[in-house]
C-alpha cells in the first residue's frame, strides 16, 4: 500500500508538474520568440550601423586626400576666375568679318588670393591675377589671317599687401594704380558688354575710307583717360570714411597719381563716384584729370557719366573725353536680373589734332545667378571725323557670355 | 583824386527773405540728413571678377582651399 501510497504521491507530483508546465511553457515559448526577434532586429541594426560607419570612413579618407592643408589656422587661400567669350561681327564699310573673341571688357582670367592674419587688426596678403586672351577684342584686326595673341598668360596683378582695419592698406607690386578705374564707375548692370571703355568692345578694328586701306583703329583714336591703369607701383588706400576713400600711388618710372572714391546707399539710391589726377610727365609726358559717377535708383533706372582730359604739353587743344549712359535693370525672369542700356561717348584730339571720335551703343544683359553667368549682346556704331579724310562708320555687334567659375 | 570804393550796402534783409540762402541751407540739410541715413556701398570695378556665385564654386564664388571660416579683407 505504501507503494500505492508512493505511487499516488508520484502521480500527484507528476500531475502537478504537468499542470504547471502546461501553464508555463507557452509563456516561455513566447518569451523566447520575442528574444529571438529582438536579437534578430539588433543584428540587422548593427549591420546597418557598420555599413554606415564604413561609408563615412571611406568618404572621410577621400575628403582628406582632397583638402589642401596649412600649418596655420590664421590663413586663407582662395582661387577664382572667369571665362568671357563671344562672337563679334565688325563692318567698316570696306571689310566685314566675324571674329571669335575674348571680351576685353572683362577678360578671361584666373586669380589666387592668399591672406594671413598677423593680429586682430593687421592682415598680410598676396594676390596673383593673370589673364589669357585669345583673339582679344582689343587686339583683333581686319587684316589678320589667324587669331590675335598672345597665346599665353599675361599679367594683371602680382602684388602683396598689408591691410590694417584702422590705418588702411599698402600695396606693393604690379596692380591697380590709385587712379585706375576712376573713369569707369558704372552701376548699370551692363558693363560686361558696354561701359566708358568704348574701345574694349572692338578696339582693334580699323576705320577705312573704302579704298581697301586700313586707317586708324578704334583704340588709336579713343581713350577714356582712365588714370594710369595697372603698373608696378607702391600704393596706399585710406580706410573708408562715410563711404569716401583716398588713394595715392607712386609708379615705376616716376609717375604718380591720387584718387578719391565714394560709394553710398541713400535709402535704396545707390551712388558711386570717383575722381583722379595723374602725373606722368616723367615718362608719358602728360598730366591727366578724370572722373565718373553712377546713380542707380530703387526703380532700376541708372544714369552714368564720365569725363577726362589730358594735358600733353602740346600747343593744340588738349584731348577730351565725355561719356553718358542711361540704363534700366529689372527682374523679368526668375533666373536673375535683366538690364538694358544705351550710351554715348566722344573723344576729341587724341591721335591727330582735330579728330572727333563718337560712339553710340545699345546693350542687353541677362544674369543667370545660379550658375554665375551673364549672357549679353551689344552693338556699337563708331564715327571718326578727321580733316582731309572721309572714314566710313565702323559698326560692331558682340554677343557672348561671361561665366564665373 | 582817388575814388573811394564804396562798400555794397547791406540789404538788411533777414535770412527768411533770402531765397538763395534758404535754398543753400535746405540743400545742406538734405546732404547732412542723407549722409546720416547713408550706408557705405561696396562697389566693384567694372572689369573685375563679378562678386556673387559661380558655376562651380556655388554661393561662395571662389574655391576656398583653406581658411573658409575667415572672410577675405579684399571683399
Amino acid at each position: 500500500m505504501s507503494f500505492r501510497g508512493k505511487g499516488g504521491l508520484l502521480s500527484g507530483t507528476a500531475l502537478f508538474t504537468v499542470i504547471v508546465l502546461a501553464g508555463a511553457l507557452p509563456a516561455a515559448a513566447q518569451s523566447n520568440k520575442e528574444l529571438k526577434d529582438e536579437i534578430q532586429f539588433l543584428k540587422q541594426r548593427l549591420e546597418q550601423l557598420e555599413q554606415k560607419q564604413e561609408q563615412l570612413e571611406q568618404k572621410s579618407s577621400v575628403e582628406e586626400e582632397k583638402v589642401v592643408k596649412s600649418g596655420s589656422d590664421k590663413v586663407r587661400l582662395s582661387v577664382s576666375g572667369q571665362v568671357n567669350r563671344g562672337v563679334l561681327y565688325g563692318d567698316n564699310g570696306d571689310d566685314a568679318e566675324f571674329f571669335h573673341v575674348d571680351n576685353d571688357n572683362s577678360s578671361t582670367r584666373l586669380r589666387f588670393v592668399g591672406e594671413g592674419e598677423l593680429d586682430e587688426d593687421v592682415t598680410v596678403g598676396t594676390q596673383i591675377e593673370v589673364q589669357f586672351e585669345s583673339n582679344s577684342t582689343a587686339a583683333i584686326s581686319f587684316d589678320q589671317d589667324s587669331p590675335a595673341g598672345p597665346n599665353n598668360f599675361t599679367e594683371r596683378k602680382l602684388e602683396l599687401f598689408v591691410d590694417s582695419k584702422t590705418l588702411g592698406r599698402v600695396w606693393i607690386g604690379q596692380g591697380d594704380t590709385a587712379s585706375n578705374s576712376t573713369s569707369e564707375v558704372d552701376l548699370s548692370g551692363t558693363s560686361v558688354i558696354g561701359y566708358s571703355g568704348v574701345g574694349d568692345l572692338a578696339g582693334g578694328l580699323e576705320f577705312s575710307e573704302g579704298d581697301g586701306v586700313l586707317g586708324p583703329s578704334i583704340g588709336d583714336v579713343f581713350s577714356n583717360f582712365d588714370g594710369l591703369s595697372r603698373d608696378d607701383r607702391i600704393r596706399y588706400d585710406t580706410p573708408s570714411l562715410y563711404g569716401f576713400k583716398g588713394s595715392v600711388s607712386a609708379v615705376d618710372g616716376g609717375a604718380w597719381d591720387g584718387a578719391v572714391t565714394f560709394g553710398g546707399d541713400f535709402n535704396g539710391v545707390k551712388v558711386a563716384a570717383a575722381a583722379a589726377y595723374a602725373n606722368a610727365n616723367s615718362r608719358g609726358g602728360f598730366e591727366q584729370y578724370n572722373g565718373s559717377v553712377s546713380v542707380l535708383t530703387p526703380m532700376g533706372i541708372s544714369v552714368t557719366a564720365a569725363a577726362g582730359t589730358r594735358d600733353d604739353g602740346g600747343s593744340g587743344d588738349d584731348p577730351m573725353f565725355y561719356y553718358g549712359k542711361l540704363a534700366y535693370t529689372f527682374d523679368a525672369i526668375d533666373y536673375g536680373s535683366t538690364s538694358f542700356g544705351i550710351d554715348f561717348a566722344e573723344t576729341d584730339d587724341l591721335d591727330v589734332e582735330g579728330d572727333e571720335f563718337r560712339s553710340y551703343g545699345i546693350f542687353a544683359v541677362q544674369n543667370i545667378d545660379a550658375i554665375g553667368t551673364e549672357v549679353y549682346i551689344g552693338a556699337r556704331n563708331h564715327e571718326l571725323d578727321r580733316e582731309g579724310a572721309n572714314f566710313d562708320d565702323l559698326f560692331a555687334i558682340l554677343a557672348g557670355a561671361r561665366v564665373k567659375f | 583824386m582817388s575814388e573811394r570804393i564804396k562798400a555794397r550796402p547791406s540789404t538788411g534783409m533777414p535770412l527768411r527773405r533770402r531765397p538763395a540762402a534758404w535754398s543753400l541751407l535746405l540743400i545742406l540739410a538734405g546732404v547732412v540728413a542723407g549722409c546720416a541715413e547713408m550706408k557705405p556701398l561696396d562697389y566693384a570695378a567694372t572689369d573685375e571678377i563679378k562678386p556673387g556665385p559661380g558655376l562651380l564654386t556655388g554661393e561662395d564664388g571662389e574655391f576656398v582651399l583653406y581658411g573658409s571660416s575667415r572672410k577675405s579683407v579684399l571683399n
